[in-house]
């Protein structure tokens, strides 16, 4: 397989997690804890580097994983306090976590290849020089496995799960009342999250991990009128800027990561201003028409 | 009498002040209830405890339909829905029957069905696949009436459904609910219009902190106990 179609591959699969992820977060209003969980997991890495002695563990993941929980309920303990609100209690939470583990690094692991550049900036352009092997066969890149495992993780959740989490996250109260348990949703929501940061993190680095879990479920929103379709558009906008990225880096020959990240905000853009309903220029046709019918 | 629901010596608060104490009271099966007091007077909280949303401080509540899944039903106010979610009335309407569904399984072809059936009982048929947000306050109020329907639940909460709705959605909404009863369910209500009271209800409670006065609404729905209700707080306020 060439490297330009491996590393296409694993962008559109992250980017696709990423949204279906984003969508989630977006609709309960917590996108701010995709950023918050995607440097986290940084503690995570680095107390399970420690505890496992080396960066091939699975370990890492699922150390990353749990801290990326503990930053959600360690927020919302803070909220439960009634003295700041939930997204500053996020706020509060994550440079903690996030100094701890740098500070972590800086003392105890200088000298490993851990800082903050590499676990922050994954670099996609390096993807397919990580090989997967099956019996000493070659059997394509390692990012190709990791993140279609994680596509196939995040889309069986939703399909599973698709009518309690729309109940949970339009209406929490008559999601109680009907027995759906939000306390549970939220967690595993969160823990897929969390997974799913992990797991992109290697492949494009958290900057790429936080602007797809933002961008394409915001352009979701504008055009979507149903939880559904509002789905299946945020994973079309992220697929479609990822490979619009892609093409733009290797024609103009900047950093994939730039490009996409560009891309999807681009993407957004074009949304906003041409969304059927929500869109501006929708809202400025529609402002004439009611002011010349009131005249 | 047949209760259908029944507290007993509630006292809930947040913080440091109750907001409801003492509180003792039980609504009939079949009855039309409404809750009245002034604004702060502890309703919503009474409801939310009466669902269990709420953890009391001291005191129980006894809903003896509450065995099966989906045996109450519950249409919150109107403010604490998110109008941008991207959700449509026919949607809403069909997460009524989540409830009986429960986890995991998807709604078949007779809940989908059930769904259209409760939107048109509303008059909302032609409005299914608009997003709610596009939607009037009674037209999304009538939605939520009708999910509330597909539920098929035996005892209904609704915490002032009538608020900022229009003539038309307030009497549809109205003759619904007294077709609900009319079937032998029970239907509470917090209410604000004092005025309508006599009209709509069958059952009245009437509280404010505590329960000033509870029972049929001929009995205990007069002057004397409104001004106690009502004027307490405004005594409490001048103090």
């Amino acid at each position: 397989m060439p490297a330009e179609l491996e590393i296409g591959l694993i962008a559109v699969m992250t980017a696709a997690s990423c949204a279906v992820c984003g969508s989630l977060l977006l609709v309960r209003g917590m996108t701010m804890t995709a950023d918050a969980i995607s440097h986290t997991i940084l503690l995570g890495i680095v107390l399970a580097y420690f505890m496992a002695g080396g960066l091939d563990s699975p370990l890492l993941f699922l150390g990353a994983a749990a801290v990326g929980l503990v930053t959600v309920a360690l927020g919302e303990l803070l909220v439960k306090s009634r003295l700041v609100s939930e997204d500053s209690a996020v706020g509060v939470v994550f440079p903690l976590l996030f100094a701890l583990a740098v500070i972590l690094i800086t003392r105890y692991a200088s000298s490993v290849h851990l800082d903050t550049d590499t676990v922050l900036l994954g670099e996609l352009a390096f993807a397919p020089f990580e090989r997967m092997t099956l019996f000493g066969m070659d059997i394509g890149a390692k990012g190709i496995y990791t993140s279609a495992g994680l596509l196939t993780l995040d889309l069986l959740f939703v399909c599973v799960l698709f009518k309690e989490l729309k109940t949970v996250s339009f209406d929490r109260t008559a999601a109680l009342v009907m027995g759906f348990s939000p306390a549970l949703l939220h967690y595993l929501t969160m823990a897929l999250v969390s997974l799913t940061a992990v797991g992109s993190f290697d492949a494009v680095g958290s900057v790429l991990v936080v602007a797809f879990m933002a961008a394409p479920a915001a352009t979701a929103y504008l055009v979507a009128e149903s939880f559904g379709r509002m789905l299946t558009a945020a994973v079309t906008a992220a697929a479609a800027s990822a490979i619009i990225g892609i093409r733009a880096a290797l024609a103009l020959d900047v950093s994939f990561a730039g490009a996409m990240a560009t891309a999807a905000g681009l993407v957004f853009l074009a949304a906003l201003i041409a969304a059927p309903k929500r869109g501006l220029v929708g809202a400025y046709l529609r402002r004439r028409r009611a002011g010349k019918r009131s005249r | 009498m047949n209760t259908a629901v029944e507290v007993r010596h509630l006292t809930v608060s947040y913080g440091e002040k109750p907001v409801l104490e003492d509180v003792s009271l039980a609504i009939p099966r079949g009855s039309f209830a409404a809750i009245v007091g002034p604004n702060g007077a502890g309703k919503t909280t009474l409801m939310k405890t009466m669902l269990g949303l709420v953890k009391p401080l001291a005191g129980e509540v006894s809903i003896p339909a509450r065995g099966r899944r989906g045996a109450v039903g519950y249409v919150p106010q109107s403010e604490s829905i998110d109008r941008d979610f991207p959700i449509s009335a026919y949607e809403v309407a069909l997460m009524g029957r989540y409830a009986s569904l429960g986890w995991f399984r998807r709604p078949g072809k007779a809940d989908k069905a059930a769904a259209e059936e409760c939107l048109r009982r509303v008059g909302m048929e032609k409005f299914a696949l608009r997003q709610i947000g596009e939607l009037s306050g009674g037209q999304q109020q009538r939605v939520f009436l009708a999910r509330a329907l597909a539920q098929d639940a035996e005892i209904y909460f609704l915490d002032e459904p009538l608020k900022g709705v229009d003539a038309v959605s307030e009497r549809a909404i109205i003759s619904i609910l007294r077709g609900l009863c009319a079937e032998g369910r029970t239907v509470v209500m917090v209410h604000h219009d004092l005025r309508t009271v006599r009209d709509y209800f069958d059952w009245v409670s009437i509280i404010n902190l505590g329960v000033v006065a509870s029972g049929a609404v001929e009995d205990v729905f007069c002057e004397r106990n409104i001004d106690r209700a009502y004027s307490r707080r405004a005594a409490g306020a001048a103090v």
